[in-house]
């Protein structure tokens, strides 16, 4: 049910993105009316329905699966001690995406490492060792593909003030509104930011982009 | 239109952003421009590539294991903040020291936990600071902080970010009196830009004095 809600909002029309997420209201307004009366059972509800979303971002912002699990369980924690401050503003969800940027960002160091390794990567690139330009072969293609690999190791590269937007957006699907409230930003700054993170990426993706994959 | 303008306007003309004359400047330099239109197609596939990753699975039983840790958390780090105010100085100082020490991500949700912080009355500690009262132990614990600031400022940040609202305010204030009578107050506040966390300005302008 979750992964349809989101699907529905990511195949919005790329204009149509806030005006979805404004009609639609706060699917959640009820659980978490529950939940802040005091009802567990409630927040439980809040946690099973947001996981895959905040797991998926998590690793998308990391990039290795223990850490997302890792940050994941924090952002939940952290949202059982602080969300009964959440007062309806925006959505729950936006609020939940907060939680879990934070949540990325205080893991600076594992992003850095990330960032480091990645680094590696660009510098054997730049001296002549290519990435491969697509799938190696179907079964690959089947788990995930080569190109979803290098996709992942691209946005890893990005330096997180970009990344986090760019995820939020692209991928996540979420408005520029929501992504100014979700990261404290001004809307122009996080265009502006998404922007410079997609140049960035069509500098990095260049060699899957133009090696014949479309 | 100038191809490096037409490249800057791309990624906005692909959410239909740009003012309608720009638009029309940018279509017009597409049609008598190869490389810039290749451009485009780019831009377009690489979008497409983020939209078009493949969802991971998400770890069976993630919800069972954050609710089982949930189920453990408060059962430990309440009693603490029931002690006197002199204690609770210290209490803090050693949450925030511990937590510098072990890095955010290493500490358990125990040491993490702020929910008793509300109630503290941090305005004795934090009023003396503020006003310039040399109160030795009240620096030596503002030092503390500022040096740990300074060696490692995401980590500050995630400890200062782990603190209500309250506790964060009074904290800035008396560590930025203080890193002004020091004189690296605008050293600090540069780290803390530096690290490009959304709230990290907060915390810079509070310690420059801003």
């Amino acid at each position: 049910m979750e992964a349809s809600a989101t699907l529905s909002l990511m195949d919005t029309p790329r204009l149509g993105r806030a005006e979805a997420s404004r009609a639609g209201g706060d699917p959640d307004r009820e659980l978490v009316a529950r939940w802040q009366a005091g009802d567990g059972a409630a927040f439980e509800a809040l946690v099973r329905r947001h996981e895959t979303r905040v797991y998926r971002f998590l690793l998308r912002m990391l990039g290795d699966p223990t850490e997302a699990e890792d940050v994941a369980q924090e952002t939940f924690l952290n949202l059982h001690r602080h969300g009964r401050r959440f007062r309806g503003e925006s959505r729950f969800s936006t609020f939940v995406y907060r939680v879990a940027a934070n949540g990325a960002l205080n893991r600076r160091r594992a992003l850095g490492r990330y960032g480091a390794r990645i680094r590696r990567l660009a510098q054997r690139q730049a001296a002549g060792d290519h990435l491969p330009a697509g799938p190696r072969d179907p079964e690959s293609a089947l788990e995930g593909s080569e190109t979803d690999r290098l996709v992942q190791q691209a946005i890893l590269e990005l330096p997180p003030r970009l990344r986090l937007p760019v995820v939020l957006y692209d991928i996540e699907g979420l408005s520029y509104a929501e992504i100014a409230r979700a990261l404290e930003l001004a809307e122009g700054t996080v265009k502006s930011r998404i922007h410079r993170a997609r140049a960035t990426l069509r500098e990095l993706l260049r060699p899957v982009v133009e090696g014949g994959r479309r | 239109m100038k191809c490096a303008r037409a490249r800057a306007c791309m990624s906005p003309y692909l959410e239909r952003e740009i003012e309608p004359r720009a638009c029309d400047a940018l279509e017009a330099h597409l049609s008598d421009c190869r490389n810039c239109r290749r451009e485009l197609a780019a831009l377009r596939s690489t979008v497409d590539l983020l939209r078009d990753l493949t969802a991971p699975a998400t770890p069976a039983q993630l919800a069972d294991r954050t609710l089982a840790r949930l189920r453990e958390a408060p059962a430990r780090g309440r009693a603490a903040w029931r002690l006197a105010p002199g204690l609770v100085a210290a209490g803090l100082a050693a949450l925030v020291g511990i937590q510098l020490a072990r890095g955010p991500s290493e500490a358990p949700p125990a040491l993490r936990e702020p929910t008793a912080l509300p109630e503290l009355d941090l305005g004795p500690l934090f009023g003396a600071a503020d006003a310039g009262k040399t109160d030795a132990s009240v620096e030596a614990q503002l030092d503390a902080r500022l040096d740990a600031l300074a060696s490692d400022p995401d980590g500050f940040l995630a400890a200062w970010r782990a603190l209500p609202e309250p506790s964060r305010d009074g904290l800035a204030a008396a560590l930025g009196a203080r890193a002004r009578a020091r004189g690296d107050a605008r050293g600090l506040a540069a780290a803390l830009r530096a690290t490009d966390a959304p709230d990290a300005e907060r915390l810079a302008q509070r310690i420059a004095g801003d």
